[in-house]
């Protein structure tokens, strides 16, 4: 008995190692990627001279390749993957289903909806970031109240409701890349649609830190309650759990993950739903571990597949394009090894 | 004895117009045992939902300990009532341990997980229906009667007053059904009120101290099994003949008659 627990500690003191390791590790790696070479000393030397009034003698380049261009995306790649994996997971957990992504009650055709707008009327970025998010929680908002209006509280109707709210929103982006210029404002629509991080800055990192922040924080405290929910509304409500409150809660939260996301680097598929698959695997199905779990491996995945983005090629590949490319083939793995998670 | 749950004049209907039930009144004292016996379709299940609060009533009250459910929040409920379904899919690979954890959730505040305290709680439970071995064990790969046995654990771990059963017997094998009932016997000596629906008119002698019979949307009659269930009652409620026997002086047995068939005697492929 002893001995197995020992070994089971030891399993989970490595496996939490290695999950906190790892995105740190290529957090730094990540500096040293680029079509700028830059080495370990200089980035280690470049990060540090800031806080630590040292000699530091590196070319003002090197300070501005560090700081003003990887470090900013460096951190959005890291928060999108997190964001979504986790939403993922949430939302797979609230409603019992294993086959949910983020975006199902309508958030990314509603952000990519708010995003074409803001780019046909010449909007400036950071309003193409704030529209973006805005029409992302209307649509989530309209699924939500629709779904109260027809049937209560329940959860077919409102997943029912987000592909039809979605399907709306994603004619209406068709509409406006109708009505774009095909020379400047379409190419620019598109290329939004199919996700980047290229045009990632230090401000469009600060708007959405506030609200993932918040959402990260309320996601990963009622991880327990997550637990009691997947287990199905009448045994839930029988565990002592409001069921609507709290999944309204977790929809709240999910949604500013999710908004914040799609806001600053389009819409990038799959993560959300392979990354939780993945975790589970590792984790188990306990959200208490499995929501860290997912932060820790869809920040490491996303950053990986944004490194490659911006280095493979000599022109960036979108974000949207690999993640789906690495991910649907991923979802398939994960299927033939008959995980027991989905039956 | 004092009453612990009462309900009145209940009527309830899934779409408002036609009632599944009405005119229910039954009232379980503490430490009963009772068992809601009925044809399919009457509403037992319904009725079980509703003393839950899961489903709302269309008319009529419930009250526990003297206070209308539907005012009580779902915590303040779920310390009193613990609730096992008819059937559960858990669709993720939780451990047994982990399930039965989840029984503590009304102890726990919005925020909080399961302490030690908690884990020692969820563990006697299982040691207490001899299930301990199968704590690490994935939840959706053990038997339906495994299955329930679990559900039982994890009532056990919310410590309720009230324990409300839907047809706690229908997946399990003929042992498991004993064993069950045998169970709920146990529950009911240490202080706790089951009400329980049941397939079973014999399981109402195995293992209550009292019977409702519903029929038709209502409460048919209500009393001790020796008076209730008896071979009109029976022929009432479910239109087939029945034999009331005693075995010995302890056990009462409904058996039911001989299956009418004509051609009985045509051959086995």
């Amino acid at each position: 008995m002893n001995r197995r627990i020992n070994r089971e500690t030891i399993r989970n003191i490595s496996l939490t190692t290695i999950l906190i390791s790892f995105p740190i590790l290529l957090f730094f790696g990540s500096f040293m990627i680029g079509r700028y070479p830059v080495s370990p000393t200089d980035v280690i030397l470049a990060i540090v001279s800031v806080f630590v009034p040292i000699n530091a003698n590196l070319d003002s380049t090197v300070y501005t390749v560090v700081w003003d261009i990887r470090l900013p995306r460096i951190i959005a790649a890291m928060i999108v993957g997190a964001a979504l994996s986790i939403s993922g997971a949430s939302f797979q957990g609230t409603f019992q289903n294993p086959l949910v992504s983020p975006d199902i009650l309508g958030v990314s055709s509603g952000a990519g909806f708010g995003a074409a707008i803001a780019i046909l009327f010449s909007f400036s970025a950071v309003m193409i970031q704030t529209t973006a998010f805005l029409f992302g929680l209307v649509a989530v908002i309209l699924t939500y109240s629709l779904s109260k209006r027809l049937r209560g509280n329940n959860i077919l109707v409102m997943v029912l409701g987000g592909i039809a709210i979605a399907a709306l929103f994603s004619a209406f982006i068709s509409c406006i890349k109708y009505l774009a210029d095909p020379d400047s404002k379409l190419p620019e629509i598109v290329y939004w649609l199919m996700g980047s991080l290229s045009a990632v800055n230090s401000n469009s990192v600060l708007m959405i830190i506030g609200p993932t922040l918040i959402g990260f924080a309320a996601l990963l405290l009622i991880g327990w309650r997550i637990n009691v929910l997947s287990m199905g509304d009448d045994e839930a409500r029988a565990l002592g759990v409001n069921t609507e409150k709290m999944r309204l809660l977790v929809i709240f939260c999910c949604t500013l993950l999710t908004a914040s996301a799609v806001s600053i680097s389009g819409i990038i598929g799959w993560v959300g739903l392979v990354v939780p698959h993945a975790a589970r695997m590792i984790v188990g199905p306990d959200h208490r571990k499995l929501l860290p779990a997912c932060i820790s491996l869809g920040a490491t995945f996303l950053l990986l597949v944004d490194d490659v983005c911006r280095t493979a090629t000599s022109i960036e590949t979108p974000l949207g394009i690999l993640t789906a490319i690495i991910g649907a083939p991923v979802f398939i793995y994960l299927l033939q090894k008959g995980y027991e998670g989905w039956s | 004895m004092s009453k612990i749950m009462d309900i009145e004049n209940a009527e309830f209907s899934y779409n408002g117009k036609k009632s599944v039930f009405k005119n229910v009144n039954l009232s379980v004292e503490k430490g009963d045992v009772l068992c809601i016996l009925g044809p399919n379709g009457t509403g037992k299940s319904t009725l079980i939902k509703c003393m839950n609060s899961l489903l709302k009533l269309k008319s009529g009250k419930i009250l526990l300990k003297n206070k209308n459910i539907y005012s009580m929040k779902e915590t303040e409920l779920a310390k009193i009532i613990g609730y096992i379904p008819q059937s559960n899919n858990s669709i993720f690979a939780f451990s047994v341990f982990d399930i039965v954890l989840m029984g503590r959730t009304p102890h726990l505040s919005l925020t909080s997980v399961p302490r030690k305290n908690d884990y020692i709680i969820a563990e006697e439970a299982l040691k207490n229906l001899g299930i301990l071995h199968m704590k690490d064990k994935i939840y959706t790969e053990i038997s339906g009667g495994e299955r329930q046995l679990v559900l039982m654990a994890r009532a056990i771990a919310q410590q309720p007053e009230i324990l409300l059963l839907d047809e706690p017997t229908s997946h399990l094998d003929f042992g498991n059904q004993i064993r069950t009932l045998k169970i709920i016997k146990e529950l009911s000596k240490i202080g706790l009120t089951v009400v329980m629906t049941s397939h079973f008119p014999d399981h109402a002698f195995l293992s209550c101290n009292k019977v409702a019979i519903m029929n038709q949307g209502t409460i048919m009659e209500i009393g001790k099994p020796e008076i209730v269930v008896t071979e009109h009652n029976m022929k009432q409620a479910y239109g087939v003949d029945v034999k009331i026997l005693d075995v010995n002086e302890h056990r009462r047995a409904c058996i039911p008659m001989q299956v009418q068939q004509p051609h009985v005697d045509t051959g086995c492929f």
